[in-house]
């Protein structure tokens, strides 16, 4: 199996009004391959989050390099970043965060590469059963349809890597299945999973376990 | 399906659902100054229109008695008059004692005295107060009154058909009384009388030649003391003197004044400046607070934007394109609003013929004002949410969505 996702000794810190630099990560390694969906464990406030900004491209580290489908984007200028973000990495936030005023349908289509038909458009939410909801505000959603709309935005382009926060924070058991089931078909079909949880029921999906106190000894 | 295309398309329907109270205000902004502008351009316009086409202004006054000159006005006078190019017309002037004959229809029971009959000059005769008088004055047969004359008022005349006396000769040191029925078709203000007198009656040119006819020995030859020439517009009064001047007449005009009149327009031209002035800082100071503020707000969307993979300049040319056609849209409201106020406003306004504010109708807008409108409010928002989009554009994703 390929590395789709590497962290190398990343640190990170943040300017903080009381104590001025508050580091989060210091040395922190990680790798995720190809079809493996991968479960970062931990505590609230234990960094899980900033790990997964990092490996989003989201945030730059202080230190470190981070690697996606085997190049080094550690210091990558914002747009290069910003096109990797959309052919190869797909997120998922512990909030949903789609656009409220605009339409599921238009919330996947945000994400898109090119122009996709509406028909294609259909198609991937048909796959998280969300056609009925297609042209409704997302603001209108459920928190589960809500949800499903996020993952379907993160797989629409099928990305090497799917990060995702929390994902089931908030959301009743048969939504949990399915963003369960969201996250094996992901990775069945090839994508690397990295999911930041302290929810235990990930211990059913994940091939492996990296508790945020272990990332700091992983080898990538 | 475009993705940029759907998320302006949304943004802006969101963007003017949100700021509906602030585009409402930029609206009516605009338009009440787009309406004003108007207003004074048409009052200007009007005023111009009156004083250079229609007022003493753009009259010669020929005089047979002057200061080194003595010559008689004739109708051939006045044919010569009409040969000087620019001259749109002339007219004898003469005055004849003109009576109510019936005692029925004197105002009241005392003896109301003599008018006297008088040509009507457009824009040199006093205003009309009642009746409806057309700018070329009363038509054969008719007749406009003084308002008051020897404590009574002749108000009540207004629309009757008055059998009037004057002196008809029959011979030399020899008259009799002779009627005309006139009807009385208006009623004028005399309490600033002029040169015609307190009592002047106004009639026709063709009554007041045909009366004066009578009043004179047959064969006699029909002399006028004035004549009044009649210029296109008032920037030719000074050649069209100077040529009646050669004519060997004494002449007058108030023509002198257009100097002092081109100041006030210019005056009057320069508040609609200052209208477009006041309309570009209204423009400037809501425009920028306003498109600042927005984009100020929206941190966390730029944050998501960027991560589902936008680059900073890409929403910043989607924001820019939003304001702009947010501003577009409330530029064109308030010019259209406004510009259907200035046609129709300036109309109810020139219907009601207020003696303050004379304006001519269907005035169309300032073009230079709605163009204005149109470039200034998109360009002030985009100028006011320019910093915050650039510095959106720079932060880290992961600052924008820290910000949820």
């Amino acid at each position: 199996m390929s590395t789709v996702l590497k962290l190398e000794n990343v640190s990170k810190s943040f300017r903080d009004d009381h104590r001025g630099r508050h580091t989060v990560l210091s040395g922190v390694s990680l790798r995720v391959d190809a079809g493996e969906i991968v479960w970062l464990r931990g505590d609230s406030g234990s960094g899980k989050s900033t790990v997964l900004n990092i490996a989003g491209l989201l945030s730059t580290p202080d230190a470190g390099s981070v690697w996606v489908d085997g190049r080094d984007f550690s210091r990558a200028a914002p747009k290069v970043a910003a096109r990797t973000r959309a052919s190869r990495i797909g997120m998922v936030f512990q909030s949903s965060n789609l656009l409220p005023e605009l339409t599921a349908l238009e919330n996947v289509l945000l994400a898109s590469r090119g122009r996709p038909s509406r028909d294609q458009l259909l198609q991937e939410l048909d796959r998280f059963g969300l056609t009925a909801v297609a042209d409704r505000k997302a603001k209108k959603l459920s928190g589960g349809q809500q949800q499903r709309v996020a993952f379907c935005r993160a797989v629409f382009n099928r990305p090497s890597v799917l990060l995702a926060d929390e994902p089931t924070s908030g959301l009743d058991p048969t939504n949990t299945e399915l963003v369960l089931k969201a996250l094996r078909t992901s990775a069945a079909n090839g994508c690397g999973v990295l999911v930041a949880s302290h929810d235990q029921i990930f211990e059913q999906v994940a091939h492996r376990e990296l508790p945020m106190s272990e990332v700091l000894i992983e080898q990538a | 399906m475009n993705k940029h295309e759907v998320f302006i398309k949304k943004s802006v329907r969101l963007t003017l659902s949100k700021l509906r109270p602030l585009a409402v205000l930029m609206v009516l902004g605009i338009a009440t100054f787009v309406f004003a502008d108007s207003v004074v351009g048409a009052g200007i316009s009007s005023y111009s229109n009156n004083i250079t086409t229609n007022s003493a202004l753009n009259y010669v006054e020929v005089s047979s008695v002057g200061p080194g000159s003595a010559k008689d006005i004739t109708d051939e006078s006045l044919s010569q008059f009409e040969e000087i190019p620019h001259v749109a017309g002339s007219s004898g002037w003469a005055q004849f004692d003109l009576a109510l004959q019936d005692p029925a229809t004197w105002p009241t029971s005392n003896n109301p005295g003599a008018f006297t009959a008088t040509p009507f000059i457009s824009g040199v005769t006093p205003k009309v107060l009642e009746g409806e008088v057309p700018e070329t004055g009363p038509k054969d047969g008719e007749v406009l009154l003084p308002d008051t004359g020897q404590g009574q008022k002749f108000a009540q005349l207004l629309g009757k058909e008055i059998n009037f006396v004057y002196t008809k000769v029959i011979g030399p040191g020899n008259g009799e009384p002779a009627a005309i029925a006139l009807r009385v078709v208006g009623i004028y203000d005399n309490s600033s009388p002029g040169t015609d007198g307190t009592q002047a009656a106004y009639v026709s040119d063709s009554v007041l030649k045909s009366t004066l006819s009578a009043s004179r020995m047959a064969g006699e030859e029909l002399t006028y003391p004035r004549a009044f020439v009649r210029v296109d517009t008032a920037e030719e009064v000074v050649s069209v003197q100077n040529a009646v001047r050669e004519l060997g007449y004494s002449v007058n005009s108030v023509a002198g004044q257009i100097r002092s009149l081109t100041g006030l327009f210019a005056l009057l031209a320069l508040a609609s400046w200052v209208i477009g002035g006041v309309l570009v800082i209204f423009c400037l100071g809501v425009g920028i607070s306003v498109g600042g503020s927005w984009i100020k707000q929206r941190a966390r969307e730029v944050g998501l934007l960027k991560a589902v993979g936008w680059s900073g300049k890409t929403i910043g040319g989607a924001y820019i394109t939003e304001l702009g056609l947010v501003g577009l849209a409330i530029g064109a409201g308030g010019a259209l609003l406004g510009s259907l106020l200035s046609i129709f406003g300036t109309t109810v306004f020139s219907s009601l013929q207020l003696e303050l504010l004379p304006v001519t109708p269907w005035a169309a807008p300032n073009w230079l004002l709605v163009v204005g409108a149109l470039v200034c409010v998109p360009a002030f928002l985009c100028l006011g949410a320019m910093g915050h989009i650039a510095r959106l554009a720079r932060l880290d994703a992961d600052s924008s969505l820290r910000d949820l």
